[in-house]
Formats: structure tokens, sequence, C-alpha cells
């Protein structure tokens, strides 16, 4: 036999009964594949965002006390200490803090949800980074809608009011429901690289995800991108985002919780120029939304900068940089506490 | 519109559905297809549509002559219809380089020469139709056709969307008689063309699409590559143009079974060759079979002798080659794959193959097909190199080291071509392309949830462009 034979193409006759049952059988397939995504997708880690979003909002559905409680986006989620905080008051303290962009969906409901269930904490932090604040309605939304608890009938009555576009509405199904094409990379991780899509991060039981080296590299190059995009934008808030704060500090106010907001420790280096008066902008902002409230204070009137050794990014700190931020927060927190700093 | 857009799965099922509410009326289900051809191919640039008209009605207008006229004259219209096919393919598609490599060669004799050259962009599909309307004419000059009396259906048959710009070639002979007859879209048709298509977007956008990066990132920038990674880029576009083409014959075929078309196939597991001769059976058929049946034969074929049959062979993969594109490494390529031609030809002349399979032919088979791997990668080398001087440089290196990516790089191969060497692997062993259709509904049902399953995983969200719409 000099060659391997040459196969022919012969069709065979099929029913339409045969294709139905075909076409059913290739649903159920399909359908019992994102099955198994949807159990892998909840076992993975690697992607960090969802990965927050779903252990934060457990902690949120199963604490039955809590002294502090912070929310905020990755900056505060790597910046504070839930178990430092606890020297404020004499509880639990919470760090709950998941991704930017989504306080209406993360911040503001996770406040609600653990006053409806009756768990009044002592006190709330606020914490984000300087970009956070004004970051418009995008995709970050729809991820964090996507792995919360909440129902389609609470997204019904938010405050503030969340209402999607339909293209929103198809991408929330298909990343709540549909992770075989929402969530692809994840899924990829567990037959490139299996180890590290099982992996979990190293998050405290008060939820404070620990980040133990400096990267001083990517602190540069990250400040300088801020400077070129403090040289051509002035600061300014995002309506969503400054409605959700305005629901937090509602919330605060009838239930006689006080709220601290904070901004995120930055690299100092970058505490000059363009990007210092951006700062200063984002500031002058936050002054005048705590000033307008009782029970709601300003953490630091003034940027808080750090060195390089203790960042990990421009505005996340490393473990030791969050040992240090902790610290001032809870400082601050005792001084405006006892009386002894005014807002 | 490329077949991997979201316009062009709109596009589709707008058309299957006026198509379908059309199949009592045969004139105007054609007339749909010649409307939804022109769209399909105006997408790129609507000044192509005046190409594709003119081949249509200079090869219609030649067809009815030359079967009118006798002698001299009947001659004269094939050269009318020959000149204009090949006038346009050769303006649009080779001047450019003729002309650069002809003021090139006069510079390097000592005569001063600026290349005149035209910058014409070049159409898509244009060698795929050019080779469509020429084989109409040749075949009507040949006695072996009449000439289609309708436009309508000429120029569908010119135009036919699924397989407008990247073949299969079809011949009118097999083609013009589903135009003309009442077509019918059935479940077996349905079930089949369905299948093809999934398997076509999975070689297209798991395999093709994938493996490019690594292609582009070795071929683009080799200084900074050593032996083994050339080896694994190789490999990968040898996949990658396996992926990319037969994905897009898949798809083109498997459009065209659920309206009832019948297309010719174009590849049979090309990489399952023992031999050259064997490669040429199950790569890229309809135009190694178009360059046979209209270079090869008329050249003399195998008629003349030893020495004639290897020029002729020769000759053939020469145009075959030129036909991929107007650039020396395609003639290289053409020339490569002609010369193991007359190697295996000369080989095989002496009589000692094996006819009856044995016990032992497939361990005999197995440094059979290493070898003839080894070549076709070589072949994909000349054919994927950026200009002659790389191939030069490839061949010559001399740097085995590896780089820190060339690991992720091996498994990336193996992960994405893995469920295409099951499927293959059953196809060969089966004898038949389509033997999967022969399973009870819950077996085939779940191959295709699983393969469906593993294109949302793994497609890759950033499409390239099919590679064979640039011929």
């Amino acid at each position: 036999m000099s060659e391997l034979p040459l196969p022919k193409e012969t069709g065979f006759k099929t029913s339409p009964r045969t294709l139905v049952f075909t076409s059913a059988f290739t649903l159920a397939s399909l359908a019992l594949w994102n099955v198994v995504a949807v159990y892998l997708c909840q076992a993975s880690s690697s992607n960090l965002g969802y990965y927050l979003l779903r252990e934060k909002w457990r902690l949120v559905n199963t604490v039955s006390k809590v002294d502090t409680v912070v929310v905020g986006d990755s900056s505060g989620n790597q910046g504070v200490i839930a178990e430092n905080l606890g020297k404020v008051g004499s509880g639990l303290s919470l760090n709950v803090c998941t991704t930017a962009g989504s306080l209406v969906a993360t911040d503001a409901w996770m406040i609600r949800r653990l006053l409806e269930r009756g768990v009044v904490p002592t006190r709330i932090v606020v914490v984000h980074a300087y970009d956070a604040w004004g970051r418009t309605r995008e995709r970050q939304l729809v991820n964090a809608l996507s792995q919360s608890p909440l129902t389609a009938a609470e997204l019904a009555v938010s405050d503030p009011p969340i209402s999607l576009t339909r293209s929103e509405t198809f991408d929330l199904f298909t990343a709540k429901y549909i992770p075989l094409v929402s969530q692809n990379l994840t899924l990829q991780m567990f037959v490139t690289n299996p180890v590290a899509a099982l992996r979990p991060p190293a998050l405290t039981g008060g939820g404070y995800m620990q980040v133990s080296d400096s990267n001083e590299n990517r602190v540069r190059r990250e400040a300088n991108d801020f400077e070129e995009m403090a040289s051509h934008s002035t600061f300014q808030p995002s309506a969503i985002n400054e409605d959700a704060i305005d629901a937090l500090i509602a919330a605060s106010d009838l239930h006689g919780v006080p709220i601290y907001f904070a901004t995120s420790p930055v690299w100092q280096g970058i505490l000059q120029g363009e990007s210092a008066a951006f700062c200063e902008q984002c500031h002058h902002w936050l002054q005048y939304k705590t000033a307008s409230a009782k029970n709601c204070h300003l953490l630091f009137a003034e940027p808080v900068g750090l060195p390089v050794e203790l960042m990990e990014s421009l505005d996340h700190v490393n473990h030791d940089g969050a040992i240090k931020f902790t610290q001032m927060i809870t400082t601050r927190i005792k001084a405006i506490e006892s009386g002894e700093s005014t807002r | 519109m490329s077949f991997s857009s979201f316009e062009f799965a709109v596009f589709f099922l707008v058309v299957f559905t006026v198509y379908v509410g059309t199949s009592r009326q045969l004139r105007a289900q054609n007339l749909v297809l010649l409307i939804a051809s022109y769209v399909f191919y105006g997408w790129w640039d609507w000044r192509f549509l005046g190409l594709i008209a003119l081949s249509s009605i200079v090869d219609f207008v030649a067809g009815q002559a030359i079967h009118r006229s006798s002698g001299r004259q009947r001659a004269l219209w094939l050269l009318f219809s020959l000149t204009t096919n090949l006038g346009l393919l050769g303006v649009f598609k080779y001047f450019d380089f003729f002309a650069d490599s002809f003021a090139n060669v006069l510079n390097t004799i000592g005569f001063r020469a600026d290349a005149f050259t035209l910058g014409l962009v070049l159409p898509v599909g244009i060698s795929f139709y050019t080779f469509q309307t020429l084989s109409y004419s040749i075949d009507i000059y040949r006695g072996k056709l009449k000439p289609v009396t309708s436009l309508l259906d000429f120029a569908v048959f010119v135009s036919f969307f699924p397989q407008l710009v990247a073949g299969p070639i079809e011949r009118a002979s097999a083609f013009l008689p589903q135009v003309r007859q009442p077509r019918t879209v059935t479940s077996s048709g349905l079930q089949a063309g369905l299948f093809l298509i999934v398997l076509g977007y999975l070689k297209k956008t798991v395999i093709a699409d994938n493996l490019a990066t690594i292609v582009d990132q070795v071929y683009g920038n080799h200084t900074d590559h050593g032996v083994p990674d050339l080896l694994i880029a190789t490999i990968a576009f040898s996949l990658q143009i396996y992926g990319d083409f037969s994905g897009y014959s898949d798809i083109a075929r498997g459009l065209s079974k659920t309206m009832g078309f019948e297309l010719r196939e174009n590849f049979r597991l090309p990489y399952f060759a023992t031999n050259p001769s064997d490669f040429w059976r199950r790569w890229h058929i309809s135009l190694s079979s178009w360059l046979r049946d209209y270079v090869y034969i008329p050249l003399g074929g195998n008629r003349g002798g030893a020495f004639a049959t290897c020029r002729n062979l020769m000759l053939t993969m020469l145009i075959g080659g030129l036909w991929h594109g107007a650039a020396w490494n395609f003639i290289l390529w053409g020339f490569f794959h002609g010369a193991i031609l007359v190697i295996y030809r000369l080989f095989q002349g002496t009589g000692r193959e094996q006819k009856t399979p044995t016990a032992t032919s497939h361990l005999i088979l197995f440094p059979r097909w290493l070898l003839m791997m080894t070549l076709t990668l070589f072949g994909w080398m000349l054919f994927r190199a950026e200009s002659l001087g790389q191939i030069q440089e490839f061949c010559m290196s001399n740097d085995w080291s590896l780089s820190p990516r060339s690991k992720k790089w091996v498994l990336q191969c193996v992960l994405y071509s893995s469920p295409l060497l099951f499927l293959e692997t059953v196809q060969q062993f089966s004898g038949n392309m389509l033997c999967f259709l022969r399973w009870q509904p819950w077996a085939l049902g779940l191959l295709i949830g699983s393969l469906l399953a593993f294109i949302f995983v793994f497609a890759s969200r950033t499409s390239t462009e099919f590679i064979y719409f640039q011929f």
C-alpha cells in the first residue's frame, strides 16, 4: 500500500424527525457544557474582579454583626486591613471593596443589603481611587451586577435606579447565565493553567486582599499615564457615581451611622504638576459632598502620598502600604469620633 | 463581509429566508441569489462589482459565440475570452510584480530603470472567479459543454456568494445544471450543511485565528527567533493555512448544502498524504484538478515520455504557485512542489510500489508520511516567508536556542488542533468525510454541541480575514 485510501464524501438520508432530534441533543449538549462552565467559573479565581465580587457579596450576606464596613474599589480592597480596623471599635470589621466604576451596583447596594438584613454597622468607610469617582456608566456595571445576588425585582426598585439598556440587559444575561460565551478566558485557564485557575488570592476573613510586592516600573508607567490624562482633563464625578454616593449618605443619615470618605493613597511622586491639580479638584468635590451632610466626613483633606516601596501600582498599595494606610484611617476616625478633629 | 462576522450571520439569515420563500419560482430564487451575491461582493468595495459583471457578460457572450461559430472565428472568440479574463487578472494581480521585477533585472545588469507600477487594489476572489469563467469558455470550445442561454443563470454561476471569494473553483458542467433546476431545502442537506459550517468555524476561529498570532510574531520578527521557534511557527502556519482555507471551503459548502446546492470537495485530509501526488489529490482539489485539466493535459500531460512529463508537471506547478500571488516566494513554492512531484514520479516509475495492503503496510507508511510532512512544512516556510532574503536566513540559521514562549506555543498548537485531529482520524479510517452523520442523533448532537462549546471558549475574539481572499 503506497498511500492511505482517499476518503470519500458520502452523505446520508436524514428524516426531518432525526434532524429535530439531533438539533435537540445539540442544544442539550450545549446546555450541559454551560452548566459545567457555571460550576467551573464559580470555583475559579482567575478572574479576580469576579472572584472579589462573589466573595465580598458572600460576606455581606452572611455577616450577623459588624463594626466598621469598608466599601470601595480595588484600591480599598488591598489598601484597608479589616482586622486592623477592629482597633477603632470593638466588633468585627469588614472590607467589602470590589472593583471600580460600579458604586451603584456594589457600594450602595451592599450597604442597603446589610441594613435590610438588620445588620447596622457602627461606621461606613468609602475608599476609591482618584479616577474611579468620575467613571461613567461602563461595562463594569454589567460585570458587577452579573456576580451579585441581586434579582431582577431588586434591580427594578434600586435607589439610585439602575435602568439597563437592551444591549446591557443582554450582556448581563450572558455574563450571568452563559459563561460559555462570556467567561471564555476564565474557562481557558482550566485547560492551559488549572493550578492558577483554582488558586485563590490571599483574602483574609475580613475581606482584605494582601499584595506583598511593590512594583516601581508599573508605578512610574501609570504615573506617566495619569499625568497625561490629568493634563488633558479636569476632575469630574460621574452622575451615576454621584447618585450612588448620595444614596450612601442618605442611608447612613437615616440609620445614624457615620460615613467616612477617603481617596486611595497614591505614589507621592505624582503630587505635583497637573496630577496634583487633578487630585486637589477631587478633594474639593469630596469636601463639598461631605460638608453638606450630617454624620459625613472626609478622612483626609489632602491627598495621601506614600513612597514607591509601599506601592504595587500608582494607586494600589502593597501589604506594608496597607498597614500604614489602615493606621492612618484608624487614627483619623478616632480623632474625629473623639471630637479632637473637625471634618 | 467575512463569514466570521456578525453582519454575515444576519445577511445569510435574511437571504435564506427569502430564498426559501421563493422556492416555487426558480427565476425569482436565482434573482435573489444574484442580488445577494452582488451585495456580498460589493460589501468589500462596490467598485469591484463592475469587474465581476464585465467578466460575466464577456464570457456569456463569448460562450454563445464560440458555440455558434466554427474554425478560425471560434478560436478568435476563445482568444477574446481568454484575453479579457487573463488581462483583468494580469492588470490587477500581476502587472506591478512583473514591472517591478523587470526594473530590478535592468538595474542589476547596469541599466537605470524605475518601475512603472499601477498600485491597484487586488479585487478579492478575482483568481477564483476568473478560473471559473475560463473553464466555461474552454469547455464550450472543446465541445464538452453547451452554452447557457440565460444571463441570469450564468451570472449566478460566476458570483454565487458562498464560494465567490475563496472557492471551491466550480465547473460550469457541474454547477449550471443546479442553477437551472428547482432546488429543495432538505433535512439531509440541512444536517450535512450545518455540520460542515460548525466544522468550518472550528477550523477558522479556533485554529487559524489563534495560531496566526504565533506565526506573525516569528515571521514578522525572525531575527529574534531561533530554529526551534521557526519550526514551531511553520507547524503553526501549516495548521493556520489549512484551518483558514479548508474552514472557508467547509463553510461555503455547508451554506450551499443548506440551500440545496452541491459544491465540489476541496480538501480530503491533506496532512494524511504520504507522497506529493497524494498531497495534491487532497489539497485544494478544485485548483489542482483545474490545473490538471486546463494546463497539464493541454501541455501534453504524461503522453510525451519522462522528460516531457516532468517539464509539464513543473510548468503546471509554477503556474499554480503564481496563481497564489504575485511574489517570488509563491513561485518558489510552486517550483518546490513541482520538483518533489517530478522526483516522486521518477521513483514511482521503478514499479516498486506495493498495491495490496499488508499487515506491515501502516508501519511502512509512517516514515513516508513523516517525510511528506517534512517536505510540506518546508514548502509552507517558502510560502509564508516575507522575502527571499528571509528564506535564505532561515535556511542558514544556526541558532538552536528556545525562546521563553516556545513551550507555550507548542501547547497552543496541540490544544487548538486536538479536536480536528480526532475528527480527521475518524474520517480517514472510516473512509467517509461525513461519517459522523451516520451516528445516532444523541451522539451526533453531543459531538456538535461539544464542538460549539469548544468554539465558544477557544475561538479567537479578534478574527482575521481569510488568507485565501488575497489570492
